[in-house]
């Protein structure tokens, strides 16, 4: 029998004293992510530690001009639904669309797709190329980390056990950002590939390439960012799949991950480099 | 023909009895059952995929509290059982497979049993492996059963007409080789079994079979006791798809526990498990040749194929029974030789699926049919309209096509696709494509009987009971017998039940396969009905005094034909054979066999009752960057004889095509060295609602005169012509044939790639 002890802490400070005394403990948020892998086997916490009803992991709010703080608690059926994010980061709603199902999406969180660090997770693209940043409560501080430097390995992360993803940051929103999730279902299927384009709205257009599932964390590519800003689109395309270091698993073939690379790049620059 | 508004509720769209329980989740389905006493079973299976078992330790199993007994195959009277008898429900000696069971576990708790599984030690001998058919057939390969001579299970091997003078007929003659992937039957409901053992040695099993009658033989035999000691009851099923065809050993097991635990014993499945140990549809390798005149007469089909068994003799092996009526009764060909070696490998074993062996060499006939079509410079749709089955003809097969709708089907799904204008333009990422199907419509005589038998009573208030053979699977034939019975008795649909009990009950039936239950059920029911019908109106005479043919029966009243006031409530004629010395039950039964015969030793002869057509037209498009490919259109066309209830017939189709379309594009058992990588929804991709298609059934009614009120059944040829059609239409769409299933993105991008090379 699957036996664990559980804990419903109140607050951060209660969390961490909790993990503190138990190291062997794991986070519990919507559990879409660690049931499974209870469930599979392939993990035997001694411990899960929900942290549902932490207040102030809830919420979606306004921060500085036109940035947004989404609370790590925020679920997928949120960033679906949410005005704020429809109206100002449209594409990490439709990222949040293309996942699971309605079920799964009422419980999955947005902190839980980013800690479980799934290279193929489709909340990331999106937020690398809004050069997100993640608020983790540590140490009885708040600490602030981009999301670009968060990313070790695949399921790794530079989190620490006894630290918190509280919400995710979005500094600034005034980019044109389009997401493609590249899957042999339309629904309930991981990304094979996940292609991720952004440019500013206003002055020059600063780009971002983001890909997903190519690489054991997900990547930006600089060189293909470069080309972009100077306007050349199939260089920039050449480049991501120069950078991409796909494996063959159940769901497709590197090399095919590498052949698809090309267009979807291409389709994500043209979408938002369109007028 | 008649119309249908003769009919009360024929061809009428009847909501299924057991709708309302299903959707609020009253229904019981094994998984759902206990019984006071139970224990839980599970079984522990082979981690080697071809070893010798030197030692099974199960001690320390034994005395984890809470378990109640450990088997192996020593507390078992290894008997061979499965039609080839190659199959002990606990392996001895040596496993072949990752499904083998080496040993099993009876304790209070799924945990517990889960528990003492891990505290089983076996020792094992690892043996060469061979996963590959080719490989199995060579000299040095390992044995995957050592008593016989090679690797070989069976081979069938028909012909018609003269080989050699066919291809010398042909002007045109493409040949190819053609691949298609294991898949599963992914049934919502999972294997789940109940055994109880009666203080009078019987043995009641609960279980979710789909041959109840043959389950009663095979278990006995391999438990050494009688047939009359093995009482079958069938909870609801939540699919089946042929996956439930044969005796398991896991229900044999929960047998054997029970006997040994002295208390009932119930076994069921999780998905991971549903995927891992539940039978699969076989792989097959096919070269096939298809010759024509240059006036695109077909001339001549070669089919050469290998069938990856797997480890054992399931109802997979006999696939190829079908595949060989694909090769000799679809289109008319002169010279047909069909030819499929069935190969041990230590690979999951095949069961019987959807279809059988027909939309594997229907991908291949219908995709070189189009080659033919374009060398000969014809359109495909008038190539296989000259070619195309005719009603009344007698094939070389010794088949009897009697109704036959193909050219129908065939017309009627074109338009819908409007695939004469479509199929020539060109520059587009569109693409139309379509195929056509033949399977059997009129039961198949595959054992010596192909009966079923069927018991109608009425109760003393009019209310009617139809206790059948037959097995609900979800398809609906309890709602079609239903149907039937209502139009023959002329009672409304809701005064009737259709009594699911057991096999001590229930007369004899040879189970729900072949897409039999409407046409061999739907005749015993009908002709039970007619009998209870004339002893009803013979009541009804003496009180009406009227001759009984001048009576009929409409909406539960008995009424005289030419004077209409004369009437009485059905239920006062019953009660008046009730309410008087030398009364009687008014019950009526039939057993129907239809008139078909079993193949001779050549595979010839009349199979079935009558035959099924179908047609399917796609509309598809494919993303040339990413081989991607969307389909838009699926219009399915059947002749189905008559449709009984367009509900259910619709269902078929949508239901069909949905497994066809997962078929050709995203449904694939990942194996590595015989073990399954996929073993879940996430990974092993059945098509979502997001993914289907519109699809249009169109149904040709050619009102078969053997069938009940015309029909055939319709049940797996919704399936069979899909894969074929989308084939067709990737290869409209864009130049490239791809000859291997599931047609993947990567194979689709990968032959336009080789294309443009070229
Ligand atoms: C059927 C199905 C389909 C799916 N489809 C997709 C898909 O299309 N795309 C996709 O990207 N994912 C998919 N997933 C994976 C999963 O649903 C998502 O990753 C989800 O966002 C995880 O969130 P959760 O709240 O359920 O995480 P949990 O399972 O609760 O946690 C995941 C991990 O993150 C840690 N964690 C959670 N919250 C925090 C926090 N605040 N601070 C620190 N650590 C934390 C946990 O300890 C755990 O290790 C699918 C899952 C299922 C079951």
């Amino acid at each position: 029998m699957i036996q664990f002890e559980y804990g419903c802490p109140g607050s951060l400070m209660e969390t961490t004293s909790i993990l503190r005394n138990n190291p062997e403990a794991v986070l519990l948020a919507g559990g879409t992510d660690i049931l499974v892998r209870i469930k599979q086997g392939m993990i035997q916490p001694a411990m899960l530690v929900d942290i549902k009803s932490i207040t102030e992991l809830h919420g979606i709010s306004s921060i500085e001009q036109n940035g947004l703080r989404i609370g790590a608690l925020t679920t997928l059926t949120e960033l679906v639904e949410n005005d704020l994010i429809r109206n100002r980061c449209p594409v990490l709603s439709a990222a949040a669309l293309s996942m699971a199902c309605v079920q799964v999406r009422n419980r999955a969180t947005i902190g839980g797709n980013v800690a479980n660090a799934s290279p193929a997770a489709d909340t990331v693209p999106p937020l690398m190329a809004f050069d997100a940043e993640l608020e983790i409560f540590a140490d009885e501080d708040i600490k602030r980390v981009p999301i670009g430097e968060f990313f070790t390995a695949p399921g790794e992360t530079v989190l620490q056990e006894n630290e918190i993803l509280t919400a995710i940051l979005i500094p600034d929103t005034a980019r044109k950002a389009h997401y493609i999730k590249h899957t042999l279902r339309e629904a309930m299927d991981i990304a094979g590939v996940g292609v991720c384009v952004s440019r500013k709205t206003q002055g020059a257009p600063d780009p971002r390439v983001v890909l997903g599932a190519v690489a054991p964390t997900p990547i930006r590519v600089p060189a293909a960012e470069q080309f972009l800003s100077e306007g050349k689109i199939e260089e920039a395309c050449a480049a991501a799949v120069d950078a991409a270091r796909p494996i063959d698993d159940v769901r497709a073939s590197a090399s095919y991950r590498k052949d698809v690379i090309y267009p979807l790049v291409k389709r994500a620059s043209y979408a938002v480099f369109a007028r | 023909m008649s119309t249908e508004t003769e009919f009360s509720t024929i061809g009428k769209r009847v909501t299924k009895p057991d709708a309302r329980d299903k959707a609020t989740g009253r229904a019981l389905y094994a998984t759902d059952l206990v019984v006071p006493r139970m224990l839980y079973g599970k079984i522990l299976r082979s981690k080697q995929i071809h070893a010798k078992i030197k030692n099974i330790d199960t001690s320390r199993a034994q005395r984890l509290p809470g378990v109640i007994c450990v088997i192996t195959a020593e507390d078992t009277p290894k008997i061979a059982y499965g039609f080839g008898k190659d199959n002990l429900p606990l392996k001895f000696g040596k496993v072949r497979s990752l499904m083998d069971e080496v040993a099993a576990v009876a304790a209070r708790t799924p945990e517990i049993a889960a528990e003492a599984l891990e505290l089983i030690e076996v020792e094992y001998e690892p043996l060469r492996e061979v996963t590959d058919p080719f490989e199995a057939l060579k000299e040095d390969a390992p044995l995957i059963h050592e008593q016989r001579a090679d690797n070989l299970s069976m081979v069938f091997d028909y012909v018609h007409g003269n080989i050699d003078q066919g291809l010398d007929e042909s002007d045109h003659l493409v040949e190819g080789r053609f691949d298609v992937q294991f898949i599963a039957h992914s049934c919502l409901g999972p294997c789940a079994s109940i055994a109880e053992w009666q203080t009078d040695g019987t043995l009641l099993m609960k279980t979710p079979t789909q041959v109840p009658f043959l389950y009663q033989r095979d278990m006995a035999d391999v438990l050494g006791i009688a047939g009359s000691q093995v009482c079958v009851e069938q909870p609801y099923i939540g699919g089946g798809f042929g996956s439930k065809l044969d005796l398991y050993p896991y229900e044999v097991i929960a047998a054997l526990l029970a006997k040994k635990a002295a208390r009932p014993v119930k076994i069921e499945y999780d998905r991971q498990e549903e995927f891992l140990y539940s039978p699969v549809r076989s792989p097959m390798v096919m070269d096939v040749k298809t010759g024509c005149t240059k006036d695109g007469q077909l001339t001549v089909r070669v089919a050469d194929i290998w069938s990856d068994n797997g480890a054992y003799n399931s109802w997979g092996a006999v696939t190829p029974l079908v595949s060989m009526q694909t090769a000799s009764a679809l289109y008319r060909v002169p010279h047909v030789h069909f030819y499929c070696r069935i190969i041990y490998t230590n690979n999951p074993y095949g069961g019987a699926m959807r279809g059988f062996g027909n939309p594997e060499l229907t991908f291949a006939i219908e995709q070189q049919i189009e080659e033919l079509a374009e060398i000969c410079g014809m359109d495909p749709l008038e190539f296989r309209l000259l070619n195309a089955n005719q009603p009344g003809e007698t094939n070389l097969a010794g088949m009897k096509i009697t109704t036959c709708g193909l050219s129908d089907c065939l017309n009627k799904s074109a338009e819908e696709v409007d695939y004469k204008k479509r199929m020539t333009e060109v520059g587009s990422d569109r693409g139309v494509g379509i195929a056509s199907a033949i399977h059997v419509g009129g039961g198949a005589r595959i054992y010596p009987s192909d009966g079923c038998g069927v018991i109608v009573r009425i109760n003393d208030f009019g209310k009617v009971s139809i206790i059948s053979g037959s097995t609900e699977i979800g398809q609906g034939s309890d709602t079609i017998l239903t149907q039937i019975v209502a139009e023959e008795l002329g009672v409304p649909v809701d005064w009737i039940n259709v009594v699911n009990t057991d096999t001590d009950v229930r007369p004899w039936d040879v189970g729900v396969h072949a897409s039999r239950t409407t046409f061999i059920a739907g005749n015993a029911a009908l002709k039970a009905a007619r009998e209870v019908k004339e002893k009803i109106l013979e009541t009804a005479a003496e009180i009406l005094k009227e001759k009984p043919g001048k009576l009929t029966i409409k909406n539960g009243e008995i009424i005289s034909i030419e004077n209409p006031e004369k009437k009485l409530p059905l239920g006062k004629a019953i009660r008046s054979k009730h309410f008087r010395q030398g009364g009687s039950v008014i019950s009526g039964e039939y057993y129907y066999d239809p008139p078909t015969v079993h193949q001779d030793k050549e595979w010839r002869g009349n199979i079935s009752a009558t035959y099924g057509f179908g047609a399917h037209a796609v509309d598809v498009e494919v993303d040339r960057e990413t081989g991607k490919i969307k389909v838009h259109k699926v219009a399915a066309a059947h002749d189905v004889g008559r449709v009984i209830n367009p509900v259910g017939a619709e269902g078929q189709v949508h239901g069909g095509v949905a497994m066809g379309l997962g078929y050709a594009l995203t449904e694939q058992i990942q194996l590595d060295s015989g073990r399954m990588l996929n073993p879940n929804f996430t990974d092993y991709k059945i098509p979502t609602t997001m993914d289907i298609p519109e699809v249009v059934p169109i149904f040709v009614e050619t009102n078969d005169p053997e069938g009940p009120f015309g029909a055939k059944g319709m049940g797996e040829i919704t399936m069979v012509p899909t894969a074929a059609a989308i084939a067709n239409a990737v290869y409209n769409a864009t130049g490239v044939r791809i000859k291997s299933l599931p047609i993947t993105p990567e194979k689709v991008l990968n032959a336009l790639k080789a294309k443009e090379q070229k």
